[in-house]
């Protein structure tokens, strides 16, 4: 099958959503051909696999033909209406089906069609040596064959369907070509036509599937699956990547070196610069957070994603900062302000509790004390917002940055604010067993490891490095 | 854990099986043998991840019974009461799927008759035990999923060579060495006869060939068609070895107490626990402890006087644990395994106990 391209996306209400997956929307979905007619036409399949293309359309038609001629009428060929009608009837039917093909053939439905659902099935079709295990991989080879709706073998099946359909007069054909397609079963697998007679059948079985009625198959469904899924095992689907080999602990050393250079200039020149000191630690506070990564391995864990974001975002305000500071002279004392305006409410909120104080993982005797540095405490307004109210957005299309906004931060954001697509990659498997309806496997173990971060953390460390560099920068020409 | 969510999807399936078992019990007369097996089987195998995951992370090792060894639970004599006073979990082994290796025979009309019947036998005691202790009995087929494989087959039949002081290395050579129960008789290792037991009515006084030939005469198919004494007799040997040898599965693989009421399969598992090596006997040890005194106070209880009502009495005022760890801790003073302790000993102190429990 052709890929959707994006430019076929449909936008809903500003979601993306291909048109495979709004054919797919609900589970129990008619026009799904895997989910839907596949277990309903089973029996049919696993009498074409038996005895192969040219034996099992001769062995079909014999029993579809007779089915049709019967005195009782059977509508369709789905299972789930054989099995709603009488013991008589099913007796009858299921000794049709006997007459023409060892019975052995659909022994495997009795893994799913036990005496609750039909006696008369079992008395047909149980085998009289009774391997579960047999049936249940014939079972669920037929549905590795059978699920892809296109495939030859499953248009086979729909060409017995529409077949059995115009033998009972439900549908007629009047046009040459229609006409023409009952000729189907003789073509060879190569006979270019068959592509063609292929998409006419499975277009004019959809029509068939419009005018049938379905109240039968909604239980038998559900036992199918549920019996298919419990049976056989998760067959799971893991992203490897390949390991990061480089070592970077002669970058990390790099790095501290420069930074300790800074603190040595800072401390030596310009112990009270509020410019040098907040973009040192700025640079800092990112350089710390590598070290995490690298020291506590989490390179390939959804906590560096998070970590990355945080450094990403590290970057954006000290060029921001950098930027205005020419505009906003100072922006330093300002930016400052906002932050520990953040921990003055949350400080404040606490002293206002009364009783039993909470404790937590957050210091709050110490942000009181972190707020009270600042001598004009009673003038540090409470902060909520963004500095100077600007969204990272903003920013990065402020810093020239707009790329790594795109292309990083939003991804990682998605692991920051928990949402949908970032827990799906990382805590889910991919079940690829077609018994199984792709399902997704709660990854338990933790054995979903993702793409390290390492290589794009160092690459932004190497921007903040740049901008640090410039604050520290000194146009003086140092005389002898 | 989520015990008590896990418990919940324990008793669906508990229930979901009680309503195909009562359906095949009011289908009886159309649906074949076969078909029942095949429905349980199914039944036990969709559900197979779930109870595995039971057996591994919800009992609690030693403190669950698993009743087992079993053709079927006498359920008039009442079999069940003292299993539920002792311990804390209790399994039973639905034995319906192990009928299935017995299926082959069936074209035989007077086995296939008996095996109907047997089989709805047992279909009608799991209802009542599922009916009236639901929740409290837990059915699950046990042995059959701790299937014996080859490997495991490959050991029983060298435990029943060694029985013998001839070298065997196959059936063929012990049937071509054995023609009469004389000869398995001459043929049998010093001391050895005397282990062998025949069943549970046997009188134990009785000489060897006495017992045999009154077991071989009075048991069913398919015992009677065998034609020689050697095959019937690996046949009945075996048939508890295996027997033995799933209990001996339930102490080591899920470290629960195989609970045994009978002489005979107790006989023939401590046989197999016999031919444990020390590490194997140290870590079964409290399985076997466990297994000895259930096996004597089971034996020695007078189930018609603990009724259904004083069974729930004891049950919900948790005297019985009472009794069931004042026995322990006595016998635990005289020696850690409790094989090792005098059985009359064991007998009185079980004894003495009980009083408290029987009036
Ligand atoms: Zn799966």
């Amino acid at each position: 099958m052709k890929n959707s391209t994006l430019s076929e996306h449909k936008i809903i209400k500003g979601v993306f959503k291909t048109k495979i997956s709004e054919l797919l929307g609900s589970k129990i979905d008619f026009q799904n051909w895997a989910y839907e007619r596949m277990p309903e036409y089973s029996w049919l399949g696993l009498i074409m696999s038996r005895y192969g293309r040219d034996e099992g359309f001769k062995r079909t038609y014999q029993i579809v033909s007779e089915l049709s001629k019967a005195d009782y009428k059977v509508k369709s060929l789905r299972l789930s209406d054989f099995l709603a009608l009488s013991s008589e009837v099913q007796k009858s039917i299921f000794e049709i089906i006997s007459k023409h093909i060892c019975p052995d053939a659909l022994s495997p439905l009795t893994t799913i069609i036990d005496s609750l659902l039909s006696n008369d099935f079992c008395i047909a079709f149980l085998p009289g040596n009774v391997n579960l295990e047999v049936r249940i991989d014939r079972m669920s080879d037929l549905i590795r064959i059978m699920g892809d709706g296109s495939s030859e073998f499953a248009t086979d099946i729909r060409f017995i369907v529409i077949y059995y359909h115009a033998l009972t007069n439900k549908i007629k054909f009047t046009d040459i070509m229609s006409e023409k397609m009952f000729d189907y079963p003789n073509l060879k697998p190569n006979n270019p036509i068959m592509v063609l007679y292929g998409s006419m059948i499975r277009s004019l079985e959809l029509t068939v599937l419009n005018g049938e009625n379905k109240e039968n198959s909604f239980d038998y469904l559900e036992l199918f699956w549920e019996r298919m899924f419990r049976m056989t095992n998760c067959e799971l689907m893991q992203l490897r990547f390949e390991e990061n080999v480089i070592d970077y602990s002669v970058q990390l050393a790099a790095i501290k070196s420069e930074l300790n250079s800074y603190k040595i200039i800072i401390d030596q020149s310009y112990p009270f610069d509020e410019k040098k000191i907040v973009s040192l630690g700025i640079a800092l506070f990112s350089y710390k957070r590598v070290c995490e990564i690298v020291e506590c391995h989490l390179e390939t864990t959804i906590a560096g994603r998070s970590v990355l974001r945080g450094i990403i975002d590290s970057l954006f305000m000290l060029k921001y900062l950098v930027l205005k500071e020419g505009e906003v002279p100072d922006i330093w004392r300002k930016y400052q302000l906002h932050g520990i305006g953040k921990y003055k409410l949350i400080s404040e909120k606490y002293i206002e509790i009364q009783g039993d104080k909470p404790k937590t993982h957050v210091p709050y005797e110490y942000l009181d004390i972190l707020v009270n540095e600042f001598r004009d405490k009673e003038f540090v307004d409470m902060e909520t917002g963004f500095f100077d109210n600007l969204g990272p957005r903003k920013l990065a299309e402020l810093v020239d940055e707009k790329d790594l906004y795109n292309f990083f931060y939003d991804y990682d954001s998605s692991y920051e604010h928990a949402l949908w697509g970032a827990i799906r990659e990382s805590s889910f498997l991919k079940c690829t067993n077609p018994s199984h309806l792709f399902h997704y496997v709660p990854d338990i173990d933790n054995q979903q490891k993702l793409q390290s971060v390492l290589p794009d953390a160092f690459l932004v460390m190497d921007k903040i490095i740049i901008a640090l560099r410039s604050v520290f920068e000194t146009r003086e020409a140092v005389q002898k | 854990m989520n015990k008590s969510r896990v418990f919940e999807e324990l008793l669906k399936v508990q229930k979901e099986y009680l309503n195909l078992l009562k359906h095949i019990e009011s289908n009886k007369e159309i649906i074949s043998s076969l078909s029942i097996i095949d429905n349980v089987l199914i039944f036990w195998r969709a559900n197979q991840k779930f109870i595995e995951y039971i057996l591994s992370e919800y009992f609690k090792s030693e403190e669950t019974s698993v009743f087992t060894a079993i053709r079927k639970i006498n359920l008039i004599d009442n079999e069940q009461i003292p299993f539920l006073l002792l311990n804390k979990f209790h399994i039973y082994d639905d034995r319906i799927p192990t009928y299935l290796d017995l299926q082959s025979d069936l074209s035989n009309d007077k086995f296939s008759t008996k095996f109907h019947n047997d089989i709805l036998e047992l279909i009608n005691d799991n209802i009542q035990i599922l009916e009236r202790y639901f929740g409290s009995i837990i059915l699950i087929p046990i042995s059959f999923m701790e299937k014996i494989e080859s490997e495991d087959r490959e050991i029983v039949d060298s435990i029943f060579f060694g029985l013998f002081s001839s070298e065997y290395n196959s059936f063929e050579e012990y049937r071509d060495d054995n023609a009469s129960i004389d000869d398995i008789r001459k043929h049998l290792d010093d001391g050895v006869e005397s282990h062998i037991i025949f069943s549970v009515d046997e009188n134990p006084k009785d000489d060897f060939i006495q017992r045999f030939r009154a077991y071989t005469n009075s048991t069913e198919l398919p015992l009677k068609e065998l034609k020689s004494d050697s095959e019937k007799f690996s046949f009945i040997i075996m048939g508890y070895l295996i027997q033995a040898y799933n209990c001996l599965n339930i102490m080591l693989h899920h470290k629960f107490v195989p609970y045994i009421r009978n002489r005979t399969s107790l006989n023939y598992t401590l046989i197999m626990i016999s031919g444990l090596n020390d590490d194997g006997r140290t870590k079964a040890q409290g399985m076997i402890n466990k297994m000895l005194v259930y096996y004597l106070i089971h034996n020695s209880i007078d189930k018609s006087r603990v009724g259904e009502s004083t069974e729930k009495v004891f049950l919900e005022s948790g005297v019985n644990k009472e009794v069931e760890k004042t026995i322990f801790d006595e016998l635990c003073t005289h020696n850690h395994d409790f094989m090792k302790i005098e059985f009359q000993l064991i007998v009185e102190i079980i004894n003495r106990n009980l009083k408290r429990i029987e009036y």
